[in-house]
């Protein structure tokens, strides 16, 4: 799937699980911030989104983690964090 | 005993069709869905048909230059956000933080006080359908040298399907709201029933709306085995 694909994908996720029901994917700039400024989410809507990615990708967040809150900035920094986990989780399977 | 109070306005809402809305019931919307226009849709995807209950009626008697502490009561809450979080933890899936965090008694009225810029308490009350009583006997205790107003709301939805039975109630989503002030308009007093006597006639607290907007003078409410009467002074 090409980067671009996956960033449709992740906001069309992001709409759906935090009800954002007058916002389409297209209202979403990937470089710009999902909380506080940009889309307004706050810390409950960070905590919804984790679970949704540990649901679908299978990935596991540390909600303390400074690193977690850095790759939660936009979707296309939360893009790399999950490409990156699934590929150490396929490379963790193998070995 | 007695108390006696004011209430200086009121608003109800009830899910039903327009065609079923009764004239003489002063200050009762009927329709489908409430009306949350007013809420930014960011903070309004946060309420379900319980909260928008809530929030249609509860926002029209939020001053906009005071605050106004608040009396709340549902007898089952934000039940499908509880339901939602009892079935994930039965299937052992990972628990909604949103329907977590909402599920707690006091919640909606927190949406609300952020929506209205209302820095006022709120106190979470579970009661019955025939919550009046101590909603009212709360409402009257708050009223201090200081705090002349406390804003009520009194809400419900019909039970899931899983918990629901035949005499569940409600049996539509009903929003009652109206303001008690200090005052001699009028009193509640706890009645004696004599040995033997029952007093059993339901009274929803929709019925409150007609009492207000009627030139009846009295109301009785039955709560807890006691019967208590509303009467004008």
């Amino acid at each position: 799937m090409s980067a671009e694909a996956f960033e449709l994908e992740l906001k069309e996720l992001i709409i759906k699980t935090l009800e954002l029901e007058d916002i389409t994917p297209e209202d979403i700039v990937s470089t710009e911030p999902l909380f506080n400024d940009g889309l307004c989410l706050d810390s409950i809507d960070a905590l919804e989104l984790g679970v949704a990615l540990q649901k679908l990708y299978g990935i596991k967040l540390d909600a303390e983690s400074d690193e977690t809150k850095k790759h939660f900035f936009s979707v296309s920094s939360l893009a790399l964090l999950v490409a990156g986990k699934q590929k150490d989780r396929i490379l963790n399977n193998e070995n | 005993m007695a108390v006696s109070f004011s209430v200086s306005e009121w608003s109800g809402w009830r899910s039903g069709l327009p065609e079923s809305y009764r004239e003489d019931l002063v200050g009762l919307t009927v329709s489908e869905v409430p009306d949350v226009g007013a809420i930014p849709p960011i903070l309004r995807r946060r309420l379900n048909m319980l909260g928008r209950a809530c929030a249609s009626e509860v926002l029209k008697h939020i001053p906009a230059d005071t605050d106004i502490p608040i009396v709340y009561c549902s007898q089952h809450g934000d039940i499908e956000r509880t339901l939602h979080v009892l079935e994930s933890l039965v299937a052992k899936e990972a628990v909604s933080p949103v329907h977590f965090s909402l599920a707690v008694h006091n919640a909606i009225c927190g949406v609300i006080s952020i929506q209205a810029g209302n820095r006022a308490s709120v106190s979470a009350l579970s009661a019955g359908q025939q919550g009046l009583v101590p909603v009212l006997l709360e409402a009257i205790g708050m009223l201090v040298p200081g705090v002349n107003r406390v804003l009520c709301v009194i809400c419900d939805v019909p039970l899931p399907e899983i918990y629901r039975d035949e005499s569940s109630q409600p049996q539509v989503p009903y929003a009652v709201s109206f303001v008690v002030t200090s005052g001699d308009g009028i009193k509640l007093d706890l009645l004696q029933l004599a040995e033997g006597e029952s007093m059993s006639n339901f009274r929803s607290p929709v019925d409150l709306i007609e009492f207000l907007g009627s030139d009846k003078s009295e109301f009785d409410l039955y709560h807890n085995g006691c019967m208590w009467r509303l009467a004008r002074q």
